[in-house]
């Protein structure tokens, strides 16, 4: 049974990194465009605040790992901007030590996953992957 | 260079993140059973509802998967559980993640389901046991 595993994962590990985009790049719609539905806290939206740039780094790295292009680069990023959300701008810590009182588990599974892809790469399904069979 | 470092380190990565995110379903299971941490909601909860039966199998599998013990079977069943969770709680109020509250649901439930691929990495039980 292993082995069978074992031959699909970098196929499992490609699905993963299009839903994990395309969740991060939904929360990136959300601040600029206000789709599906508007976000209070993103309501005066301007380039240069916490809450722009966050949702910059969400469109595009969002696109970017939803289609897996420089995904390491991207994950890279998006993974310190969750960090930087759960204990700066979200402050979590100060809302309780644990996630699920503080309501940070979402900003510490998307960072933990970006850090895992920064290591792993895109997989087979991805732009990374048609790049390198061209080259 | 950059290439042979996240070779080299990727599997450890991968426990990492199997750690994280079993402790992070943990939580869930021992919030609703030990009330540590105490949660509101699940202060009436009953074992045999969905409430609390999922917390049944956050429970165990939360608990095997932070120690990586048997990571393919514990996680494909938690990946199960979460699917469900996703479609009888989140699912019909709305079809965006982001409106539906149902993101950590959908992230769990891949990530686990790739966990059941890929196994327990380099720091778990499993690969300790393999070794013997």
């Amino acid at each position: 049974m292993e082995a069978t595993l074992d031959k699909f994962r970098p196929q499992i590990l490609s699905i993963l990194r299009i839903m994990v985009g395309l969740l991060f790049l939904s929360s990136g719609i959300q601040k600029w465009f206000a789709f599906p539905v508007a976000m209070q806290a993103a309501a005066n939206i301007t380039l240069f605040s916490m809450i722009g740039i966050a949702g910059i780094i969400e469109l595009v790295g969002g696109a970017l790992v939803t289609v897996g292009l420089f995904t390491r680069y991207a994950a890279f990023i998006m993974s310190g901007e969750m960090a930087v959300a759960y204990w700066f701008y979200a402050n979590r810590p100060a809302r309780g030590f644990m996630p699920i009182q503080n309501g940070g588990t979402v900003e510490v599974l998307f960072c933990f996953i970006f850090l895992y892809l920064v290591f792993a790469g895109s997989g087979p399904w991805s732009l990374d992957a048609l790049v390198r069979k061209k080259t | 260079m950059l290439d042979q470092v996240r070779a080299t380190w990727a599997p450890h990565v991968l426990s990492l993140l199997r750690f994280m995110s079993g402790l992070l379903f943990l939580q869930h299971g021992t919030a609703k059973y030990l009330n540590f941490p105490h949660v509101a909601a699940f202060d009436n909860m009953t074992w045999n509802s969905m409430v609390g039966l999922g917390g049944i199998v956050e429970f165990v599998t939360g608990a095997l998967l932070t120690v990586g013990l048997f990571t393919p079977i514990a996680a494909f069943l938690a990946s199960g559980e979460m699917a469900i969770g996703y479609f009888t709680v989140q699912a019909p109020q709305s079809f965006f993640p982001i409106v539906n509250r149902g993101e950590l649901a959908v992230l769990w439930c891949f990530v686990f389901f790739y966990l059941a691929f890929a196994g327990g990495g380099p720091w778990s039980i499993d690969a300790l046991l393999k070794r013997k």
